[in-house]
């Protein structure tokens, strides 16, 4: 193996180090177990500039470039500390209106083409990412965004695209605010490529195929450094789901997906490793230019000497008891689990449901479990026990976990509960398979009945109840150890670190970018060269 | 939602799975943006390819998502079909009067501190720094304490503006109250700096008395305290707290006068400085319970730096000093003329400055519909957005540049209302001349008639140039401001100064509106421009 030690530029959006959550965890497990092994230098995007970290930073992340979308009004010299604010004056002074037409116009005029047809060549996407990247390490990101010119070349060519071309079957033609919305959401999304890239880092490492991934393909491009991604859910489809749902109007959902669309695209494509955290997403992935060969898969872990089994304590002691880890909002769909509940006391009047997790991301639909629970009278079977001090020891109040999700990735509960050796009743979605194949008993989503067949022949059947435990926690310490998924991160930064540099710079064949990398080189330095 | 529950696509009396997965899918994305959205929201209700092969007969879900799309693309485009042209109106006319009288209200509650103390002076001789009896001698050194006040506090009042406003449009009390202790950081100190240094100049090179100098430099500290807390409370929309302190400030100057026998400097010192108490204290509380409540202290935020905030700023304070030293640069220029030769370098004139405040009343009842125009504005602006299709993006700006035009045309009637009803109603109190002597002195000089002729249409045309600038600021265009309001100072003045010369010193107030014609003819052209390409302004405000 190699001698060099990597130098990650670690990308997260919306998670670490500013906010908590399993992603986050994630990846302060990964930093942390990594300290004395590999150097982080995070690139960190988050809605609004004030936010502080969650966790205690180790000392091997050297670096933290905070890009906060919103709130900033020189966004670039909130990010950018290799440049004082007199550098980015200069840089200002240098984004003619000359420059702007000359050198981004036709970026920008390319850039437009592929939101408006987000599945053409992905190269020429990648190209023009890149050479959005190379212009604004020269030019100033602000003053550039709001040139007029662009502005109309945006409005021209969605014009074009569904107004001269109308597509009847899309049922709608673009508003101004549409317009609007999309050219701000341009400026504020796409500002992590105007972000320096550390010299050092000889990986890029992004925990989603999207925004934050940016940098990964300038990186790529520029010094070819390797990047690989960490796919927790997949995130076109979760973006697909939450902007569909989403209360806007049709066009600026269009712009926001086809947006993430050939950026997610461009990050696939331009990946050395791909690692999704389940098989289940693999589809998905390929759907959106994943080379299948560049997938490897590495599960989530879990602490098995912090989750282990312990016996009951006394108060669920006696007590037939299921426990569920879950925030309580529609896609856990624990209406499902209360009416699974409903059935299981037919034959187990005693059994006790307990659902430990928030309840407050969706009041209004906890009221609408509350109601079920009233009205199928279970208040004294199910239970919302909230927070848990003691995360550990959850699953040890229970004789089986349950998880009736109609959407997951790969659930560190599910796992968490096979280290306690609480075989789980689960519903077949997305990743859980990977964890309870042999172990657990795997149901169809809404389905009540099915689920709660599930539960009863645990929860009577001590024996089976036993060996599906000790499978479980056997199969947990095999697979999926936190010690063994941080290392296969490890051997994926070390065989990336050591790969051959090719920069993609040098295969560049969309016209625009290549007009701009002559000019730069035949320009006279600018501040920073 | 683009949905409503209403809103069924399959009318057959007994639905299948597939009909119900339809809908649901429908009730959760509406138009759906493609195939894939469709897959991934089947997705998540749950539904995985072997069930979508044992409940629907289809192959896998994306298989089954075509379908599901098709059904729910054909629903929509026969609603499509149904839906009627949706043109422009020009807004709800009641909705238009609702808003007219609630900020045609608030901008008037702005003008009221003024109003106060014209109506204090008329009942009791007194107000927070005027007195009907003050010699030329005194007047002349309040003036200038007061004008010296506005200017030099008229750049930190519009930087405060700005960013007090930003970070509580943010509802961030917590980097309001950062920012406003970084202005006063500076402003404070500048103007207790120019006072020492206008005390410690005055005595090496002797332009006044020291005592008069003194008196109005205390003057000048007061009010510039004063008008900083102000400019704080107006900006945090606390401004009915101004109000109500001016008032009590004003009460405090009659007693101190009645009761206390204080003699004007002191009843009016304690007066300005129990009215700054107020809106400091006031101050002080509002932000410490605010930021106690909403716990913003609790998270690390901090203000950018200090070169970025120069940056940020600098148009603002440049555009609140030049529009400060326009207001008064008329007044300076005929006090500093002749003949005679004033005795002092700059010398109160009485008759010009009762014309300038007569002339000020017609302004500050325009200036108070400015607020509904705004309001107005951006009320219809986001709907107007919504409703419009691309391809007719010319007409947007078409409606927004005749909703221009037709402001201007109101605020010209108003404007030439407000100049008559003034004068008319100012003039009707010649009933009293004999009996009032005051009176009989007010309208005794032809000047002061002149100078308020003048004064009110210069400021008609300001009023224009400040209509343009609010809707500049609006979209986050200081610099449209900033160049004409230079312009307009640079007009002011050299016109001022050559009439003043020339003709006679009443005449630099053609300086004021030969200047407010520049300044709204220049933001008048840009604003032509700008509501031409008002999608693209709206775009880019950020």
């Amino acid at each position: 193996m190699s001698q060099v030690k990597p130098v990650v530029l670690f990308e997260t959006e919306g998670s670490y180090p500013y906010s908590g959550g399993g992603v986050s965890t994630w990846a302060h497990i990964l930093c942390t177990e990594l300290e004395n092994d590999v150097d982080f230098h995070l690139l960190a995007i988050t809605g609004n500039p004030f936010v502080e970290p969650r966790y205690k930073i180790p000392k091997n992340v050297v670096d933290t470039i905070h890009i906060p979308l919103w709130g900033v009004e020189e966004p670039v010299h909130y990010y950018d500390k290799t440049m004082p604010f007199s550098g980015q004056i200069e840089k200002k002074a240098n984004t003619t209106r000359e420059i702007v037409k000359e050198l981004f116009l036709p970026l920008f005029k390319d850039f437009i083409s592929c939101l408006n047809d987000p599945f053409q060549d992905v190269d020429k996407i990648s190209d023009v990412i890149y050479g959005f990247w190379k212009y604004f390490q020269h030019y100033d990101y602000k003053i550039t965004m709001k040139e007029p010119i662009l502005w109309y070349v945006f409005k021209e060519m969605l014009t074009d695209k569904y107004v001269d071309n109308y597509d009847a079957e899309l049922g709608d033609t673009p508003k101004v605010i549409d317009m609007t919305f999309g050219m701000r959401w341009l400026y504020h999304f796409m500002m992590p490529v105007s972000a320096p890239i550390p010299k050092e880092i000889n990986v890029s490492h992004s925990t989603l195929a999207g925004f934050p991934a940016l940098a990964s393909i300038a990186a790529k491009y520029e010094y070819g450094i390797p990047s690989m991604v960490t796919d927790h859910g997949v995130y076109m489809r979760e973006r697909l789901i939450n902007v569909g749902r989403s209360d806007m109007t049709f066009f600026s959902k269009k712009l926001l997906v086809d947006l993430s669309t050939m950026v997610t695209r461009a990050v696939y494509h331009t990946a050395d490793q791909i690692s999704p955290v389940t098989t289940a997403n693999q589809k998905w992935e390929e759907r959106f230019e994943a080379d299948p060969k560049n997938i490897l898969p590495i599960y989530n872990g879990v602490d098995t000497d912090l989750f282990k089994p312990t016996p009951k304590p006394s108060k669920t002691e006696g007590v037939p008891t299921v426990i569920a880890v879950a925030q309580v909002f529609p896609l856990k769909d624990i209406e499902t689990m209360i009416r699974t509940c409903a059935i299981v006391c037919e034959t187990i009047p005693n059994v006790q449901f307990t659902v430990y997790g928030s309840l407050d991301v969706d009041p209004d639909y906890v009221q609408g479990c509350r109601d079920l629970i009233d009205e199928l009278k279970l208040n004294d079977n199910f239970t919302f026990g909230g927070f848990h001090n003691n995360p550990s020891m959850i699953f040890n109040e229970g004789d089986i976990s349950i998880l009736t999700s109609i959407s997951e990735g790969f659930p560190y509960t599910v796992i968490e509960s096979m280290s306690c050796g609480r075989p789980v009743v689960a519903t077949d979605v997305g990743g859980i398979k990977d964890a309870l194949e042999d172990c657990g008993i795997l149901c169809k989503p809404r389905a009540p009945k099915e689920i709660a067949e599930g539960v009863i022949k645990l929860l009577e059947d001590t024996d089976l109840r036993i060996e599906l435990g000790n499978k479980s926690r056997e199969k947990v310490l095999l697979n999926f150890t936190t010690d063994r998924s941080v290392k296969n991160y490890l051997e994926s930064y070390n065989e990336l670190a050591v790969k051959p540099r090719s920069p993609l710079k040098e295969t560049v064949k969309t016209e625009s970018v290549l007009k701009l990398l002559k000019h730069l080189k035949m320009s006279k330095p600018v501040y920073g060269d | 939602m683009e949905t409503k529950e209403q809103d069924i696509i399959s009318t057959k009396e007994e639905k299948t799975s597939f009909d119900e997965l339809v809908q649901q899918v429908y009730d959760l994305v509406g138009n759906p943006i493609s195939v894939w959205a469709v897959a991934a929201t089947i997705e998540s209700l749950g539904v995985r390819d072997v069930d979508a092969q044992e409940d629907y007969e289809y192959a896998s879900v994306f298989d089954m998502a075509e379908d599901v799309y098709q059904e729910i693309k054909t629903h929509i485009r026969a609603k499509d079909e149904e839906k009627k042209e949706d043109d422009f109106k020009l807004g709800n006319v009641f909705e238009s009067f609702k808003l007219f009288f609630k900020h045609f209200g608030v901008g008037l509650l702005f003008t009221m501190p003024m109003i106060s103390q014209i109506v204090a002076i008329m009942v009791f001789e007194y107000a927070l720094w005027a007195w009907f009896r003050f010699n030329v001698a005194q007047a002349t050194m309040i003036a200038m304490g007061t004008i010296g006040a506005f200017i030099v506090t008229g750049g930190f009042i519009q930087v405060l503006g700005r960013l007090v406003s930003k970070y509580m449009g943010e509802e961030n009390y917590y980097l309001s109250w950062r920012a406003i202790k970084a202005v006063m950081y500076f402003a404070i100190p500048l103007v207790l700096g120019i006072a020492a240094l206008t005390f410690v100049v005055n005595i090496v090179l002797p332009f006044y008395p020291q005592r008069m100098v003194s008196i109005g430099l205390t003057y000048f500290i007061l009010i510039s305290t004063m008008m900083l807390s102000a400019a704080v409370l107006y900006a945090s929309q606390q401004k009915f707290i101004i109000l109500v302190s001016i008032l009590v400030g004003t009460f405090s100057v009659v007693f101190g006068m009645e009761l206390f026998d204080l003699g004007i400097y002191f009843s009016q010192w304690l007066g300005i400085s129990i009215t700054a108490g107020i809106q400091i204290i006031y101050i002080l509380l509002y932000y410490f319970f605010k930021i106690r409540i909403s716990r913003q202290q609790l998270f690390k935020q901090s203000l950018p730096k200090l070169e970025v905030s120069y940056y940020n700023t600098y148009r603002y304070f440049l555009y609140g000093f030049s529009y400060f030293t326009f207001l008064f640069v008329d007044r300076i220029l005929a006090w500093s003329a002749g003949p005679p030769p004033p005795p002092y370098i700059i010398w109160f004139n009485t008759s010009y400055e009762l014309g300038m405040d007569w002339a000020l009343l017609s302004f500050i009842f325009t200036i108070a519909l400015l607020e509904f125009i705004i309001q107005l504005f951006s009320h219809r602006i986001i709907p107007a957005q919504k409703r419009t299709d691309i391809s007719r993006l010319k007409k947007f700006n078409l409606y927004f540049s005749n909703f221009y035009s037709l402001q201007l045309v109101i605020l010209f009637f108003v404007g030439i209302i407000s100049i008559l009803v003034t004068y008319y109603g100012v003039s009707a109190l010649r009933v009293f001349e004999n009996d009032i002597p005051e009176i009989r002195d007010f309208f005794a000089n032809p000047i002061t008639f002149k100078v308020f002729w003048l004064g009110s249409i210069g400021y008609l045309f300001l009023v224009f140039g400040l209509l343009n600038s609010l809707f500049f600021f609006t979209m986050n265009r200081p610099e449209f401001v900033l160049y004409s309001m230079l312009f307009a100072l640079c007009v002011n003045a050299l016109t001022g100064y050559v009439c003043s010369r020339i003709i006679g010193f009443e005449y630099a107030v053609v300086g004021l509106v030969a200047g407010s014609i520049a300044f709204a003819v220049t933001t008048g052209l840009i604003g032509k421009r700008f509501f031409k390409h008002l999608d693209y302004f709206y775009y880019s405000a950020y």
